[in-house]
């Protein structure tokens, strides 16, 4: 039984051996189109992987706890909050009263029975090989069971009594000191020894120093304030640790109920539906983030994007494609020959694009993955937080590597339709097409041009939209390519007040215009292939072709 | 039979002549082409008439620029006559469409090229299947139906070479082969052996021969009086027209003073 698709098989098995025949070619376009995608699949794979699941998130936040109570400063006035912690309201209305402030009874909050270690942070200078820097002095007995997971020791050991501290390894880097070092603090006279450094697998930059409870943060606070100076601004967290199911949306609600807000391991891994969480049922509440509006704009962004790097990708590949056509002309003459008909042509050239864009897939994908696993350090130094885990998603890589194939299909279009639209004698005898450029064409681009301009200039100053800017620039730039070979052609008048050597390469840029801007109707370049048909090339002679829809005749 | 030997048996002849009763599978009739108008008006071809038989070799002669090749192309629908008609296998390929043309030229028609006849890309058996899977036959039915092509000829020890990896002799027939695949009964053939010695050159010329006894219809271009010889008829043209026709057994004298005075 004979199938259109089978024909496809014929075509992409030419393309496919044409593509490794003109290796450097074929490398040519692969590298346009790999290059973008390795780049594409790397940050895919690099934020998917710096992404955190809710069990790792609770980890670096909670360590081995149930939960962590913090007081947000509302008196103990109750509270609404969502199940994540991040959002509260008190449960009163104060637009008309004094905000409520001062702190709440925090050990009202704990459940009975829960156990509780305390986690206090403040900031103050700390004098380094380099001078005075500001730090985050944290106070946490690192040794409790329930802090593991929260820093992770690198060398030495965390302090187990007054007088020591350990302190982040980009802390050691920033100031000059080591472990074993000694450490002051400015305005307090007691010295510190360090005795190990850790990590926040969160907060990789962060310059921070842990010592025992009580040991720094409150004789320092006492010292500046005795000397007249701001105080460490201390503020505690408690982490919290209870038997059963963990610390329950209810039991949440309940310390709401003293002013206090909450994170909770088993919230956040089973969060409660909205209609139980009374934040999300009142009607002066909102998440934008979560609105389809957010959703939609955020899409029709990255939508734009992607249609812009594409395009470029396009305008870069597209003229190697076309050279690839021309120089298989003959080939293509030899398929015309033997019945292939334009679809046929056109099937040939852009399985060329099928078979470059499916190996950029490929290629880029693997190497962006490859990357991404050899750089992982590097990688997590740049985002400042350890990868949750490396976190490969099939489905989104396949999304971009099918962007790849799309690009070489799209990049391929023209020179596909071009090709097709030569005879197949014209192919085969290499004639010369000379083609008047089309009237239409700069027309065309200088509306497009002007229209993309306005709309870009629109979008910038009367909204904020950059899909609008983004839009009628890419609208612009298309424009631009229309314009092209008319601009060539307007250059190429200057070639007779140019020296030889410049003057044959820009009149052979006038007679090539269509190489120019990709997406024109090329003219083709002189051809050195032998015809097929004689020996000895006869005296002048017409070619058989009707002239063109451009007026032109094939002449030889 | 010697391959370097143009055939001595009249049977092609004899067969010639019992064919005349059937259908030819190529009709050249009143065909012109002209060139171009006003002061660069050429005429390629002017009302040339001729057919061609299943069976049938024919001979195409004349000096540059005498229309042989343009006769070629408008008789497998590469070109357009001016006016005139051509009739392959009883379809008027000048009023048909352009697929329809493309579908005759993959189901019909098969060209020789002097030289360059293979796409480089396929290898000698996806050449010869290339017509039939353009026209929508699964790679493997056309693969084996070209495998067979070949090795009727004596060529299957070529068919998973690629061109850059046979003779220039090797290549010339396995075009013939691919322009007699499937239903295939026309053969166009310009120069198959200006590119050759000439001791390839008779080898494929006797392949040309030997699959026009089995049934094509072949046309054959050369300036070759020797290789006219293969031929059951030699058509002369001389500035478009035909000049002269005769049967090959009637040629060799013409041919040889042809030769002669060249």
């Amino acid at each position: 039984m004979n199938h259109w698709y089978h024909s496809w098989v014929a075509a992409v098995r030419i393309a496919r051996r044409d593509a490794w025949r003109f290796k450097g070619r074929s490398s040519l376009v692969l590298a346009m189109i790999a290059l973008p995608i390795l780049g594409v699949s790397a940050a895919d794979l690099t934020l998917r992987s710096a992404e955190l699941s809710t069990e790792q998130q609770m980890e670096r936040d909670l360590g081995a706890a149930d939960a962590r109570v913090s007081d947000p400063g509302m008196g103990g006035v109750p509270i609404h909050q969502s199940p994540d912690g991040r959002n509260y309201m008190t449960v009163e209305n104060f637009d008309n009263k004094p905000w409520p402030d001062g702190s709440a009874d925090i050990r009202a909050a704990f459940p009975a029975g829960a156990k509780i270690l305390k986690d206090t942070s403040g900031s103050g200078k700390l004098r380094t090989e380099h001078g005075l820097l500001n730090t985050v002095i944290h106070e946490l007995d690192a040794t409790d069971p329930m802090a593991k997971g929260l820093m992770t020791l690198g060398q030495g050991r965390f302090p187990d009594k007054a007088g020591e501290i350990a302190a982040t390894a980009h802390f050691l880097e920033t100031s000059g000191l080591e472990v074993g070092s000694e450490l002051t603090a400015r305005g307090l006279a007691t010295e510190y020894r360090i005795v190990g450094s850790y990590e926040l697998p969160g907060a990789l930059k962060s310059d921070e120093v842990l010592a025992r409870p009580g040991t720094f943060l409150a004789p320092l606070d006492k010292a500046l304030k005795a000397d007249g100076l701001p105080g460490t601004a201390a503020g505690s967290t408690y982490l919290v640790s209870v038997d059963g199911d963990g610390f329950t949306w209810n039991m949440v609600k309940k310390a709401n109920a003293h002013g206090a807000v909450v994170t909770s391991r088993a919230v956040a891994l089973a969060p409660p539906a909205d209609s139980e969480v009374p934040l999300h049922q009142r009607d002066d509440w909102s998440d934008y983030e979560q609105s389809t509006a957010a959703r939609t704009a955020e899409l029709a962004a990255i939508g734009t994007v992607v249609g812009l790097a594409m395009l470029e990708i396009c305008l870069l590949a597209g003229p190697a494609f076309a050279v690839g056509a021309r120089r298989s002309r003959r080939q293509l003459g030899l398929v015309g020959a033997n019945g292939g008909d334009r679809r046929h042509i056109r099937a040939i050239v852009l399985s060329g694009g099928l078979v470059i864009g499916f190996a950029a897939a490929v290629v880029g994908t693997a190497l962006g993955l490859l990357l991404t696993f050899v750089l992982r350090p590097l990688l997590e130094d740049y985002m400042g937080q350890r990868f949750g885990s490396f976190d490969v998603r099939p489905l989104e890589l396949l999304g971009i590597g099918l962007l790849a194939v799309l690009t070489g299909l799209l990049a391929a279009i023209v020179p596909a339709v071009t090709a097709s639209r030569q005879t197949v004698l014209a192919s085969l005898t290499g004639r010369r097409g000379v083609r008047r450029s089309s009237r239409v064409l700069p027309v065309v681009g200088l509306i497009a041009t002007g229209l993309g301009i306005a709309i870009t200039l629109f979008g910038a100053t009367a909204t904020d939209s950059i899909v609008i800017v983004a839009g009628g620039s890419a609208l612009a730039e298309l424009g631009i390519v229309a314009l092209t070979p008319a601009l060539v052609g307007l250059f190429g008048k200057l070639g007779g007040w140019l020296p030889l050597s410049p003057r044959l390469a820009l009149r052979d840029a006038v007679r090539n215009r269509g190489r120019t801007p990709p997406p024109s109707p090329p003219c083709w370049p002189p051809w050195r292939a032998r015809s097929p048909w004689r020996r000895t090339p006869p005296a002048t002679t017409y070619s058989s072709a009707p002239p063109t829809r451009h007026g032109c005749r094939t002449v030889r | 039979m010697p391959e370097s030997m143009p055939h001595t048996s009249h049977q092609p002849q004899q067969a010639f002549k019992s064919q005349q009763s059937q259908q030819p599978v190529l009709q050249l009739e009143e065909l012109t082409r002209v060139h171009g108008s006003g002061a660069t008006e050429v005429h390629a071809l002017r009302g040339v008439n001729l057919s061609v038989f299943p069976g049938e070799l024919v001979a195409v002669m004349g000096p540059s620029g005498s229309g042989k090749s343009t006769l070629l192309t408008i008789a497998g629908g590469l070109d357009s006559p001016t006016s005139g008609r051509v009739v392959v296998e009883g379809t008027d390929i000048t009023t048909v469409g352009r697929k329809e043309l493309a579908a005759l030229r993959r189901r019909s028609i098969g060209y020789v090229f002097q030289d360059y006849n293979l796409i480089p890309a396929l290898t000698a058996a996806e050449n010869i299947a290339l017509p039939r899977e353009l026209d929508g036959v699964s790679a493997r039915k056309a693969r084996v139906s070209a495998v067979a092509a070949l090795e009727e000829m004596g060529l299957g020890q070529l068919a998973d070479r690629f061109p850059d990896e046979m003779s220039g002799g090797q290549q010339q027939r396995v075009a013939i082969a691919r322009a007699l695949v499937g239903d295939r009964r026309l053969v166009l053939a310009d120069e198959p052996t200006g590119a050759l010695d000439s001791e390839t050159g008779e080898s494929v010329l006797a392949l040309l021969r030997a699959r026009c006894d089995a049934g094509a219809a072949g046309i054959l271009v050369t300036h070759e009086p020797r290789f006219a010889a293969w031929a059951d008829r030699v058509v002369f043209l001389r500035d478009g027209s035909v000049v002269d026709e005769t049967l090959r057994s009637q040629a060799d004298s013409l041919l040889s003073g042809q030769a002669a005075a060249q």
